[in-house]
């Protein structure tokens, strides 16, 4: 029963984080990119291939990792967010980011290949149970990550800017904020983000170019669970949907996993719509 | 009537000329030019998308099977032109493509999709526009000699494979307390439900089944509570390398020594390189075939052996799936050249009624068989049971067991 719990615990925190850069390219933009999952993906394709491919250390990896991630956060705000958000009120985002992420996975796909590849042990351990590596650096780094851009939001200009642009983008471009420069930044963090995620939950998902849709997917109603715009409800929220995947899995079987996991997004959008830890704006007129 | 054939320059004369040499074809058969454009062989393989691993092996087996028959003058003195078409992995792509090659194209034979989720759709496609059909998908509901007189299969079934994976566990390992773990894919669903069937026709219920997420992360769990149940043999049915090394990978960090059975995808190096431990691919026995089996001095058979021989310049690339989805690309074209040969033209029922009576197709892959009433073809005896960690030289070593 603890490596239910543990594995439930480390699926929880990989959707936590995806659920935390949703929010982080939330905040200045009010898109919710369908390209989030493929961060991990690249992020841990990228390692892979850095440490066993190329035979460079571990840590040159990580730095490989996060800046492919950055990179791929900016180029998704400049290709498949900036020109569309300016043009169209319309929700066009939704196609231009998943665009953007099939696109992406399939040269990922292309290049890498479709066989899911080994990844490396970041630190030298023997399998161990339920206290193994790969259990708990997804859920470690989900809870830095978590408080990391608390700190960052409430400590920083930068992060205090984001909070401004999430809550009225046209005020603080009013009171001289570069709206555009300050979104861009938001997508690299993103990015960089999102790639760790995939370089801490690496040794669960394997180095992977199917992951993104279903990681974007489940950090998605994790999201939802918790309630957009809170880093506190993210992580509560994939923690949620991570225990529930891993009970139900544990007692009815995968039969029922996805249902139980759309059912429970469908039955919290209709009995609390914000989720779990998000708040009813009230527009004034 | 007279002035509209004036208007359009031709005479009465011209046009009872017409008409009469019209008459003269008709008796006769098509003129002789029709007879010296090459054969077009459609061919739908996923090479791009989740499958693309095998599919590009098979794809390249089927243009050497081509090659090969060219060189060697073609058929019937006809060269064959390959009409190939990458559905990428999507049933929906699969039925677009086979209308064109089929209505477009005007293709002789088709061949693939390479899996029986893209097939299925395109059979009415094809026995629609009365072409020769070769599928290259497992699931054994796919063949039906009175639905699909001009389909055949150029593969074992599904069920030919899971009977002689759950016959190795019970009459070799001695094992009859089976678990059965499969991924939640149509194929995972389907032969779960076939291992049961062939474990009650041997009067056995499984210990234990579980039916899981083809990507879930973590299967310890599964694999504790087969234990718990008590089985002595895990019967491990999914096509997908991911799924395959994380049950190893259970197995060998619970310590729990106990024999793995499962599908050929078990045999790639792929699943090797996803384990925590090579050691964990040990006691792992999959379904594979006769044809790639080494014998004592570590070589494959003739006729596999001639066919890497004649390709090994450009084979290597295509190795990493194994030489068996290789020679099942190869078998495609085969079987066509072999129908061909004996109908003694490319009429597809001509083809088809030749097929039914030739008592052998020897391919790389494997014997086939067919008749009027089996368009499966693929002969049990080509398939055996192999360890999984004992490849060597493009083959594997028979499961022999004490």
């Amino acid at each position: 029963m603890l490596l239910v719990i543990v594995n439930g615990l480390a699926l929880g925190g990989l959707y936590g984080m995806t659920a935390l850069v949703y929010n982080v390219m939330y905040s200045t933009s009010k898109v919710l990119s369908f390209g989030t999952g493929q961060f991990a993906m690249v992020g841990g394709i990228v390692t892979a291939f850095v440490v066993l491919n190329l035979h460079l250390p571990l840590l040159i990896g990580l730095a490989a990792c996060l800046v492919a991630g950055g990179l791929f956060g900016w180029a998704s705000e400049w290709i498949a967010v900036r020109r569309i958000v300016a043009a169209s009120d319309e929700h066009l985002w939704v196609l231009s980011t998943l665009a953007l992420s099939t696109m992406v996975q399939e040269a990922m796909g292309l290049w890498w290949g479709t066989d899911p590849t080994p990844f490396p042990r970041l630190i030298r351990q023997e399998f161990a149970g339920a206290w193994d590596q790969k259990f708990w650096f997804p859920i470690v780094f989900s809870v830095v990550m978590a408080v990391g851009l608390e700190l960052f939001y409430r400590r920083t200009m930068t992060g205090k800017v984001f909070i401004a642009m999430s809550e009225d983008s046209f005020a603080a471009r009013a009171r001289g904020v570069a709206t555009d420069r300050m979104r861009s930044l938001s997508y690299v963090i993103a990015g960089v983000l999102g790639a760790l995620s995939g370089f801490a939950a690496g040794q669960l998902t394997f180095a992977d170019f199917s992951l993104g849709i279903g990681l974007g997917l489940s950090g998605f109603i994790a999201l939802a669970l918790g309630g957009i715009g809170s880093s506190l409800g993210a992580l509560v929220g994939g923690v949620m949907l991570g225990m529930m995947i891993a009970f139900t899995d544990h007692y009815f079987g995968a039969e029922y996993q996805k249902t139980i996991a759309i059912g429970l997004l469908v039955l919290l959008l209709v009995v609390r719509p914000q989720g779990l830890f998000g708040t009813n704006r009230v527009r004034h007129v | 009537m007279v002035v509209r054939i004036r208007r359009a320059g031709v005479s009465r004369r011209r046009v009872v000329q017409g008409i009469g040499a019209a008459g003269v074809v008709g008796i006769t058969g098509f003129p002789a030019i029709a007879e010296t454009r090459p054969i077009r062989f459609g061919w739908i393989a996923a090479v791009t998308g989740i499958f693309a691993t095998n599919a590009l092996a098979q794809d390249y087996g089927c243009r050497m099977g081509v090659e090969d028959i060219n060189k060697a003058g073609g058929l019937l003195g006809r060269q064959i032109e390959i009409f190939m078409r990458d559905s990428a992995a999507d049933p929906g792509k699969a039925v677009g493509f086979a209308k064109e090659l089929v209505f477009n194209q005007d293709v002789d034979v088709v061949g693939g999709p390479l899996n029986s989720g893209e097939t299925l759709p395109t059979l009415n496609v094809v026995a629609g526009a009365r072409k020769l059909h070769i599928i290259e998908g497992s699931i054994d509901e796919l063949v039906d000699p009175v639905k699909y007189p001009l389909m055949f299969r150029g593969l074992n079934t599904n069920g030919q494979w899971l009977k002689v994976g759950v016959n190795f566990g019970i009459d070799q390992l001695k094992k009859t307390r089976v678990a059965i773990i499969n991924d939640n894919t149509g194929y995972g669903v389907l032969a779960r439900d076939a291992v049961i069937k062939v474990l009650a026709g041997r009067g056995l219920k499984p210990a234990y089944t579980a039916t899981v997420d083809a990507n879930k992360t973590d299967l310890t769990d599964e694999v504790n509570k087969a234990r718990d149940a008590g089985a002595d043999c895990i019967q491990m049915w999914s096509n997908a390398t991911g799924f395959q090394a994380r049950v190893l990978n259970a197995r060998g960090e619970q310590k729990w020594d106990v024999p793995v059975v499962a599908h050929p995808t078990l045999l790639q190096e792929a699943v090797a390189n996803l384990l925590t431990k090579r050691a964990y691919w040990e006691n792992a026995y999959a379904t594979g075939y006769k044809n790639a089996l080494l014998d004592a001095n570590d070589r494959l058979p003739p006729l596999t052996q001639g066919f890497l021989d004649r390709h090994k310049d450009t084979a290597g690339p295509y190795l990493a799936a194994g030489i068996s989805a290789f020679l099942q690309g190869n078998g495609a074209p085969l079987i066509y050249a072999a129908g061909v040969n004996k109908a003694g033209g490319t009429d597809a029922a001509a083809i088809a009624a030749a097929l039914e009576t030739i008592p052998v197709i020897e391919t790389p892959f494997g014997p086939f068989s067919y008749s009027p009433t089996n368009h499966n073809g693929y002969q049990d005896d080509g398939i055996v049971m192999m360890v999984a960690s004992s490849g060597k030289n493009n083959g594997w070593r028979a499961a022999q067991v004490a």
